[in-house]
């Protein structure tokens, strides 16, 4: 069972065939447009449809190539949970003291944390901040999230 | 119909005088300079380096910022070819190709001749498919014309089945990746009708997933979250020192039919959707094998195959150009981007476009001409110290390019949520990446289903029915392309079965 479960393909199949199905019952959420020939879930439905039919024949095969084995890694995630906490905290803390933060710990989670490491971290964070900051909101006039310098500035 | 797209001395003149301005050939020169040091970078590339840099072109002239975006592709293209031949490390897909016989020589010690041939190559095949571009795409533009709702369903349903092309030795991967995109491109308020789907009753989710993140994600993001992953394993980047950065002129005389051939070859790949420059440059590559007397020194360190990958991977450009500029369809993921680009200036790629914004289109075409001359330039110029930036710390490169993708899909509608829809469209592509599910599909199918939904829907309130996808002669043209497509890849792909299931087994 465990090794059914584990062909990576079918496992991905299974997901899709999960997340197909909840998104062709939502389709019948959608608000009715009863002037046209083909309503506004037609479309979806026959797309969900498609993908759920492919998914039952990955199931069915397994595994698409036989190759060499899939593998994940976990700094990659870690750095897309950067990238969420980026999002998350960018309004309440604001670009400039977050982008830094972010480059700064980055830097030196993926290079060296020795002095160097942390002095070439601490320098790329403070420079690269400042030269997109420069070109977005001063060239581009972009409003950057002010955050926490808000309060500073009320 | 057809004289209103032809050729228009007057707008040449004025897009020439606005392609000539100092600022904007700055423009161009600092794009193709950038395109090539992002080009260089090993595991970064073309559709990466044209997504970071669309929400510099907001604030630009609609022709000055298509101007950028495509010296940057163009740009992009031709860098990869310094680390194929340096480090046998393809900086973009396209020159997969070109390190069969570029690492060769350099290994050999004549590295630099090498690169300069590609360089030269590089040139001729954008300057050919520059050429085609010019007197093919406003005759398509003028046939595209003729198109109604139902041709326009039976021509993205002919694109569609591209996809079995690009879906490298799995059509299931393909298909699947394909309608994912086909799928994610139906969330938000439906065009039609103006109803939402698939908001989940929040609000973030009425404008759907929008263009410039969801690419920015898919390319740039997962991108990242790939070199993050290699960089355990990753040996430290040192270059082969290049000796002469100068080409001989006896080599590009006894290339010029390699240059044209291989040229032809890749505009006309370029412009079969999603397939792009990587295919181009192997086709062009075996074509030129076969075509040679000294067929066996390929892969050993031979200039021809250099041409013939580099002449044909940048030759594409203008064949991509071509099918995204006249029906709005990308010729590669790159084009993907670039429609996007043209999006965001309000700009809709088709053959409308040739009739309102002729000058934009003609600033494109020169930025091609102008745009090779400035890649020949600073590649040959620049080489050594190009080389040097494929040597660039990944620990402080990755970080910032974050912080650069998110900055600028965010300050194209200064909307934090687009930060988590790239990272959520970043994590599907690394994780599709990881199991070797090809991307392009997911584009192709992102651009054309909401052409393929719009156009059929139309269709069936004009009609009434599906007929007129058999009835119209044009729709009926490209439904028998359609269904000969797929009779040729089941029969390949049944042949290729076939083959390797005969093979004695090791």
């Amino acid at each position: 069972m465990k090794n059914w479960l584990t062909a990576p393909d079918r496992a991905l199949a299974i997901v899709v065939i999960l997340v197909g199905a909840f998104l062709y019952l939502e389709t019948y959420s959608f608000p009715s447009t009863d002037w046209e020939q083909l309503g506004v879930a037609f479309w979806p439905r026959l797309v969900l449809i498609g993908l759920g039919v492919l998914a039952l024949f990955m199931v069915w095969k397994g595994t698409l190539e036989p190759g060499e084995e899939v593998t994940f890694c976990g700094r990659s995630f870690v750095f897309l949970a950067g990238g969420l906490a980026y999002y998350f905290l960018l309004r309440s803390v604001g670009y400039l003291v977050l982008t830094p933060l972010f480059v700064f710990v980055f830097t030196a989670y993926l290079g060296s944390t020795d002095r160097r490491g942390l002095t070439v971290a601490a320098l790329s964070a403070v420079l690269g901040t400042a030269a997109i900051y420069i070109v977005f909101h001063y060239g581009l006039l972009v409003e950057f999230p002010g955050g926490v310098l808000e309060a500073f500035g009320e | 119909m057809g004289e209103m797209i032809g050729f228009d001395s007057a707008v040449l003149l004025e897009a020439l005088s606005r392609v000539l301005d100092p600022f904007n050939i700055l423009i161009v020169f600092l794009g193709v300079a950038g395109g090539i040091i992002i080009g260089i970078i090993p595991g970064m590339g073309a559709t990466m380096a044209i997504a970071i840099l669309i929400p510099f072109t907001f604030t630009m002239l609609p022709e000055t910022g298509m101007a950028l975006l495509v010296a940057v592709y163009i740009g992009s293209v031709s860098g990869g070819c310094l680390t194929a031949i340096l480090i046998r490390l393809p900086g973009t897909p396209a020159s997969v190709a070109t390190l069969l016989d570029g690492f060769p020589m350099a290994t050999q010690g004549k590295a630099g001749q090498a690169i300069s041939n590609a360089v030269v190559a590089s040139f001729f095949g954008t300057i050919i498919s520059g050429i085609i571009l010019i007197f093919s795409a406003p005759l398509l533009a003028a046939f595209a014309l003729k198109f109604h709702f139902a041709e326009y369903v039976a021509v993205c349903v002919f694109a569609l089945t591209a996809i079995s092309a690009v879906s490298g030795s799995s059509m299931a991967k393909g298909l699947l990746t394909g309608m994912l995109g086909v799928l994610l491109a139906t969330f938000g308020i439906s065009e039609e009708d103006g109803v939402p789907r698939f908001n989940f009753g929040s609000d973030m989710f009425l404008g759907g997933f929008t263009f410039l993140p969801a690419l920015m994600g898919l390319f740039a993001v997962s991108q990242i979250m790939v070199e993050v992953a290699n960089m355990k394993s990753a040996k430290k980047v040192k270059a082969i020192s290049i000796e002469s950065i100068l080409p001989s002129l006896t080599s590009i005389r006894q290339n010029l039919g390699n240059y044209l051939r291989s040229g032809l070859i890749g505009t006309v790949i370029g412009v079969i959707p999603a397939v792009g420059g990587a295919t181009a440059g192997l086709i062009s590559y075996a074509q030129a094998k076969n075509a040679s007397k000294e067929g066996e020194k390929f892969g050993t360190g031979h200039i021809p195959g250099i041409v013939a990958s580099e002449t044909a991977n940048n030759a594409a450009i203008g064949g991509a150009l071509i099918i995204m500029l006249t029906l709005g369809i990308p010729g590669d993921p790159a084009t993907a981007v670039l429609i996007g680009g043209l999006m965001i200036h309000g700009l809709e790629p088709g053959p409308r476009l040739f009739m309102s914004y002729p000058e934009v289109l003609y600033a494109i075409y020169l930025t091609v001409f102008l745009g090779a001359f400035f890649m020949m330039f600073v590649l040959l110029a620049f080489m050594r110290p190009l080389a040097k930036v494929m040597e660039l710390p990944k620990e402080i490169l990755l970080p910032l390019l974050f912080v650069l993708a998110a900055t600028g899909v965010y300050s194209t509608n200064n909307r934090v949520f687009d930060i988590l829809v790239m990272c959520g469209f970043g994590c599907l592509g690394y994780i599709l990446e990881r199991m070797r599910y090809p991307l392009a599909p997911l584009v192709l199918g992102f651009v054309l289903g909401p052409l393929i939904e719009g156009n059929f829907r139309k269709m069936l309130g004009q009609y009434g029915d599906v007929w007129p996808l058999f009835t119209q002669p044009i729709a009926l043209m490209f439904m028998v392309l359609t269904l000969g497509s797929i009779l040729w890849t089941i029969r390949t792909r049944w042949k290729a079965a076939n083959a390797s299931a005969q093979e004695p087994s090791p």
